[in-house]
């Protein structure tokens, strides 16, 4: 018997990454998710603000006994575009 | 001179709105065209490839892209094509287009590709129909891709546009376990052996930008989060032709079919 009742799914990070996918509110392939024993990060640029809280609240639905640490941001491009000169 | 513009993954859709087209204001004075190389929409549905559109809509210069693998999430592809098309944006897949841009015959040729890794660990063309299936398609797409690049062979200047990756140093960043996802070999030797001045690609959101293929054409990963800016500028000052590169022809590659042992 294991103490620790959230570690049953040794899969759940996998699943919280193949959701998000599906997620029509998503589409994201590139969030890192991590899970421990009380918690799940999610690391990654994802493209607005309405995407990261989505992101955020699938977790929550797959692991809703572990914490919830979103440290996904909104990408943004401001820098001015480079220039390459090629042969 | 040619000045190309060129951006991928921008990923779109309605809560994206309003987020590109300031970026592109100053466009027209940088660039002569823009390419966009791939995943325009989130999932493949035709409403974000309009929000695109919209966001695309003022940049005073000619478009021309390839669809990514997002793009056909949704399997509306016929539709996300019409939306483009009836913007005025040319959408390739195995085929090209010539443009006169400052007196220069300017040819792109775009396939969006497929993965299956590069060489030393690479899917083979063997087995079950589903895995055969994926690295099939993969050999048709670089195919097509090898053709469309010959019929540009009058242009000054041949670009090749695609979405998945030709090379691996363009994935530099990426887990080595999902390079076989994330493009193939067979890509890159079509480039090689038709010739191309650039290959431009995006789909590897972790990579890196610059690489070359094993014949010496420079190759650009252009998707947004690569970048960290909105889009990359390529010129050519001196545009010249650029000779094929005399490859062998492998035996396992004539008429597209290997025979795996
Ligand atoms: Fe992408
Ligand atoms: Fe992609």
């Amino acid at each position: 018997m294991t103490d620790h009742p959230h570690d049953l799914d040794p899969y759940l990070a996998q699943h919280v990454r193949e959701a998000l996918a599906q997620d029509p509110r998503i589409g994201e392939l590139g969030v890192d998710v991590e899970v421990d024993e009380d918690e799940v990060v999610l690391r990654g640029g994802v493209t607005s603000a309405e995407r990261r809280a989505a992101v955020a609240e699938v977790a929550r639905d797959l692991a809703p006994d572990r914490t919830i640490r979103n440290e996904t941001t909104v990408d943004t491009f401001d820098g001015a575009p480079r220039e390459e000169h090629l042969p | 001179m040619i000045r190309i513009a060129a951006m991928a993954d921008v990923h779109f859709g309605p809560d994206a709105a309003g987020t590109l087209g300031p970026h592109l204001a100053s466009l027209p004075e940088r660039a002569d065209i823009l390419l966009l190389a791939g995943d325009l929409t989130r999932i493949g549905d035709p409403a974000e490839a309009q929000v695109l559109v919209e966001e695309l809509r003022g940049v005073g210069v000619p478009i021309v892209t390839v669809l990514g693998n997002h793009d056909y999430h949704a399997q509306r592809v016929p539709e996300i094509v019409s939306t483009l098309v009836a913007a005025g944006i040319d959408v390739l897949e195995g085929d090209s287009i010539t443009l006169e841009i400052e007196g220069c015959r300017l040819g792109i040729a775009g396939v969006k590709g497929f993965g299956g890794g590069f060489v030393g660990a690479s899917a083979s063309d063997f087995g079950e129909p589903e895995m055969r299936a994926f690295v099939q398609h993969t050999k048709a797409r670089s195919a097509r891709l090898e053709m469309a690049l010959r019929d540009l062979e009058a242009c000054d200047l041949r670009i090749a546009l695609l979405h998945y990756a030709p090379t691996p140093d363009t994935l530099a960043g990426e887990r080595a376990e999902l390079y076989p996802f994330l493009g193939s070999y067979l890509l890159a030797e079509a480039i090689d052996r038709a010739g191309a001045d650039l290959a431009l690609h995006g789909h590897a959101h972790a990579g890196s930008e610059h690489g070359v293929t094993a014949g010496g054409v420079p190759v650009r990963n252009v998707a947004q989060p690569v970048l960290r800016r909105a889009y990359a500028i390529y010129c050519f000052d001196d545009i010249g032709k650029s000779a094929p590169v005399d490859l062998p022809s492998p035996p396992e590659l004539a008429g597209w079919r290997y025979l795996a042992h």
